[in-house]
């Protein structure tokens, strides 16, 4: 069932309809909020929060809006006045905040999996706030278009679209520089 | 398709941001071109890399619906008549407001054009009482047209709150000016007294100031900030200029990021109709400007120093033209940190020009009869290690601006 159906139900007064919104976009919202508050208490705080607030606002979506790209807004909003009012109690360094993914335990058998995280990675510890989120909400919704994007992050298309494709290129000149010394 | 066309919209292709029709033209080339299809094979490779970002898994994450489900009002969309009343009225509430306001106006001209207010000196044009209370320095544009603006405004008071409210507004302009930061802008009247204005080491907030207190932070409009104090990120456009420099200072204006104030707050709409104007304001944002014009009729030249300069340069005269040199608020070894030369302007015949480098131009002006040359140290006069070096080399990457404002003046003698 698409979103704007899920909508619709809840609207209908069909609350288990809520429940399914929650789980397809719980992880992602989360993930994503981590990237930007580096907090994982205060991450799932915020994200409690965001679907909180969707709930209550749902009836003010209209029919032209994507509830993918509305729901990013929510969050990325919270996400700043977040940070906007404890700003001075990030201490957490991005290499850290980074870190945070890397205490994943992976199985033994994703080996190639487990590579390509520790590359990204390493390759990502180096990117600005902007471009990272990009790279998060792309890879996290293959829906999201980069005007959707952009409207996520209140920025030009055109600069989403030449951050995310400047990123593309610099991996993989990165990959074949690393390619280069293992040879 | 060739496939320099093809290889420019590779991308775009593969993240699906292309036309059906350009994406079919795509397909079709990479199934006729071998060293195409290798270079999509490749680039689709690197996407992939790029998109497993979330195919790791997140042990981090914990799921909090039964939280969530438990903190929300299950009954919020119950399918009964007056929820179903309530949210139609809510969603549409701006329509019925506008409708309202509309029907108030008509109803209020009928009656103004009856001579229920023949005093038209009084409704409308007056300030709300209890202005704000940190606006620094603001003064009243008033506009050359209004002629009636009352000479007291406790003894004009209208009766009637909400005739004033309604009256055709005619605002005189709060001028808001920061001599300090060097900058100004307008504030409309009807503002007064509902706003105050914060000033801190990244600059100045202005907040929207409800009867009742609200938590700190609350009910931001928009802030004028030092770009490199805060990230741009955190706070919106919300007019042109975006950025603006003044006193040597790139600021930043942006709003919140979020509503900014409880819109379940009984003031919510007043925050909201003074939010909706933050654009125009922002529109008269003007630098001041406060920078240092020296002259000097003995020589016949002038120029101008930027404000930021101030107290942080000194100038030595002698018979052959001026020095200019930086002055550290605490001056250190002249033997270790060098003498902090800045730029020079002097008669040609007394220097060696290889010795004295370009610095911007004019490099060469004639004034009183002298030719002169502009030019400054071959190396660099301070040492990096001092803790003043971000405050030479600021004020030298502006010499070459200062030069470019030499003007040759009359000689008064």
């Amino acid at each position: 069932m698409d979103d704007l159906a899920l909508i619709k139900n809840i609207l209908d007064g069909n609350i288990n309809s809520f429940n399914v919104l929650i789980y397809k976009y719980e992880s992602s919202i989360f993930r994503f909020i981590l990237t930007m508050v580096k907090n994982p208490e205060d991450a799932k705080d915020l994200t409690q929060d965001v679907f909180i607030t969707v709930y209550n606002k749902l009836y003010t979506i209209k029919g032209h809006n994507k509830f993918s790209s509305w729901i990013y807004q929510i969050a990325r909003n919270k996400s700043l006045d977040y940070l906007r009012k404890n700003k001075q109690n990030i201490q957490l360094s991005i290499e850290e905040a980074w870190d945070v993914f890397s205490n994943d335990p992976l199985p033994e058998q994703c080996l190639e999996l487990k590579e390509t995280k520790e590359e990204l990675e390493s390759f990502i510890k180096h990117l600005d706030d902007t471009t990272r989120q990009i790279l998060i909400l792309k890879s996290l919704n293959e829906d999201l278009k980069f005007a959707d994007i952009a409207e996520i992050l209140n920025i030009n298309t055109s600069t989403v679209k030449t951050k995310y494709y400047r990123l593309w290129d610099k991996y993989s000149s990165y990959k074949k520089e690393k390619e280069c010394i293992a040879l | 398709m060739n496939c320099r066309t093809f290889s420019k919209s590779l991308k775009d292709y593969i993240t699906e941001e292309l036309s059906q029709e350009a994406t079919e033209m795509m397909s079709r080339h990479i199934n006729k071109c071998d060293k195409c299809k290798a270079l999509y094979n490749s680039e689709l490779k690197t996407y992939e890399f790029l998109q497993s970002m979330s195919k790791t898994s997140n042990s981090l994450f914990i799921s909090s619906r039964s939280d969530i489900m438990s903190n929300i009002d299950k009954t919020k969309y119950n399918k009964t008549f007056t929820n179903k009343v309530h949210f139609f009225m809510k969603k549409n509430s701006f329509k019925y407001a506008l409708g309202t306001a509309a029907a108030a106006a008509l109803i209020l001209t009928l009656s103004f054009s009856g001579g229920h207010f023949k005093d038209s000196k009084i409704a409308g044009f007056l300030p709300i009482k209890g202005g704000s209370t940190t606006v620094d320095k603001v003064k009243k544009v008033t506009p050359a047209t209004n002629t009636t603006q009352p000479q007291n405004p406790i003894e004009n008071k209208p009766q009637d709150k909400n005739q004033e409210n309604a009256m055709p507004k005619k605002y005189e302009d709060i001028k808001y000016e920061n001599k300090e930061l060097g900058f100004s802008f307008l504030i409309p009247e009807n503002w007064s007294g509902k706003y105050t204005i914060k000033q801190s080491a990244e600059g100045l907030y202005v907040y929207f100031k409800p009867v009742n207190a609200v938590s700190e932070g609350q009910g931001l409009l928009f802030a004028i900030l030092n770009n490199s104090l805060v990230n741009a990120n955190f706070y919106d456009t919300v007019g042109d200029p975006r950025t603006f420099e003044a006193n040597g200072v790139k600021y930043i204006v942006g709003g919140p990021t979020d509503i900014g104030f409880p819109d379940d707050n009984k003031e919510y709409t007043n925050y909201k109709m003074l939010k909706n104007q933050v654009r125009d304001i922002v529109k008269t944002i003007k630098v001041i400007d406060n920078s240092i014009k020296y002259e000097n009729k003995n020589l016949g030249f002038s120029f101008t120093i930027p404000a930021s300069w101030s107290g942080k340069y000194a100038i030595k005269e002698t018979a052959d033209g001026i020095h200019v040199y930086f002055k550290p608020a605490t001056p250190g070894n002249p033997d270790t940190q060098g003498n902090g030369f800045l730029f020079g302007i002097v008669k040609e015949s007394t220097v060696n020009a290889d010795h004295f480098d370009t610095v911007g131009q004019p490099r060469t002006f004639e004034a009183n009869g002298v030719k002169y040359i502009v030019g400054g140290p071959t190396g660099v006069t301070f040492s990096d290690s001092d803790p003043e070096w971000g405050n030479f080399k600021n004020i030298s990457n502006q010499v070459k601006d200062v030069v470019k404002t030499i003007k040759v003046i009359s000689n008064n003698k």
